[in-house]
């Protein structure tokens, strides 16, 4: 049976009932793994807790930062100080000079353009050191206070035709900060396919990509990652 | 001559109202012409053949080749009759039984709470 991820979901941290009714309709849908976005200031004690909400619920959870840096030296900085600490790390397109060094520094995994962004050119070029996905967010087609519907569609469209021609992975996600806006896994596919991606490829990104790179984050954050394709198998005496 | 195929789809329907056969069979036309336009609503083909008001489920049928469209109109609907909502595809089947048999919802034709 096909296993399902959202990366995106924005919960109210410090809103229990908003969380758990978050996390019982995205297992209704059929996810089986979603990534909760918490904030660089929010308390252990609140993210535990929003984390065991996901959990009980029976979901697999990851933990994601979005990093906004406009700068440089803004996004090496919040990199230095987050990658860590957050098994996904999202940025969000502000400056051709911070997606210039996301998309060549390993460290960053998402990046995707704001709904809010008026913003119609999105530089990718994909670098031969490059693991970064570019994720398109539901949120930003359902909630167009920015753009005219219309609008943010070829966009989208533009930008899913330059990752592909760029063979950069592409993530669909739902950017949910409410149940309203949460989405099926099949439909968010169904929508990947209007805006350019073939069957495989938009079932894919909902599906194979997002856990995949979910497992490799965590195996790179566990104790026995030593580097690219090396691993700690034991530590010897002398 | 050939036979047309035909999807059915389990749809639920969260709104912050409670809505009827009526309004959602309106909001779903008006939606998939507004996407795809007159020449896409005739390839989806899209007809609510059944709806339970009580657990906000319906049952939809398209053509074969529209099932797509149709999972992606019902994914951007934001709001029907001027209220926040939200549709979920819960399962696609060829065939009325096939999704009688994975959810026992009273949505299906013939059965006590569905409204005609």
């Amino acid at each position: 049976m096909t296993k399902f991820a959202d990366l995106h979901l924005k919960p109210p941290v410090g809103n229990p009932i908003a969380q758990k009714e978050m996390a019982e309709l995205a297992c209704y849908l059929g996810y089986s793994l979603v990534a909760v976005t918490f904030r660089p200031r929010d308390k252990d004690e609140e993210v535990n807790k929003a984390r065991k909400i996901f959990l009980d619920a029976g979901l697999d959870v990851a933990s994601r930062v979005d990093i906004s840096a406009a700068s440089r030296y803004g996004l090496l900085k919040e990199l230095r100080a987050l990658r860590r600490d957050f098994e996904i790390v999202a940025m969000e397109y502000k400056s051709s000079e911070a997606l210039s060094i996301a998309q060549r520094d390993g460290r960053v995994d998402v990046i995707y353009l704001d709904s809010a962004s008026s913003s119609g050119v999105f530089p990718l070029k994909r670098a031969s050191s490059s693991r970064v996905h570019l994720e398109i967010n539901m949120s930003t087609l359902i909630e167009t206070q920015g753009l005219p519907e219309h609008v943010q569609i070829a966009r989208i469209g533009k930008e899913i035709a330059r990752a592909k021609q760029n063979r950069f992975p592409i993530v669909i996600s739902s950017g949910a900060d409410n149940p309203m806006y949460l989405r099926a896994p099949r439909d968010l596919a169904a929508v990947g396919m209007l805006l350019g991606l073939d069957r495989e490829e938009a079932l894919r990104s909902i599906s194979t990509i997002p856990i995949s790179l979910v497992n490799k984050n965590r195996m790179k954050l566990g104790s026995r990652y030593a580097g690219e394709n090396v691993r700690i198998v034991g530590v010897g005496d002398g | 001559m050939d036979r047309r195929g035909w999807r059915y789809l389990l749809v639920k329907i969260v709104a912050s109202k409670v809505l009827t056969k009526k309004a959602f069979s309106a909001s779903l036309l008006a939606s998939v012409k507004h996407l795809f336009g007159h020449i896409g609503l005739a390839e989806v083909s899209p007809q609510v053949v059944s709806y339970d008001q009580e657990r906000s489920t319906a049952l939809v049928k398209c053509s074969r080749e529209g099932v797509q469209k149709l999972r992606a109109t019902l994914a951007l609907i934001t709001e029907i009759e001027n209220s926040q909502a939200a549709a979920f595809v819960l399962r696609a089947s060829g065939t009325i039984r096939g999704l009688r048999q994975s959810h026992g919802s009273s949505v299906f034709p013939n059965s006590d709470r569905a409204e005609a």
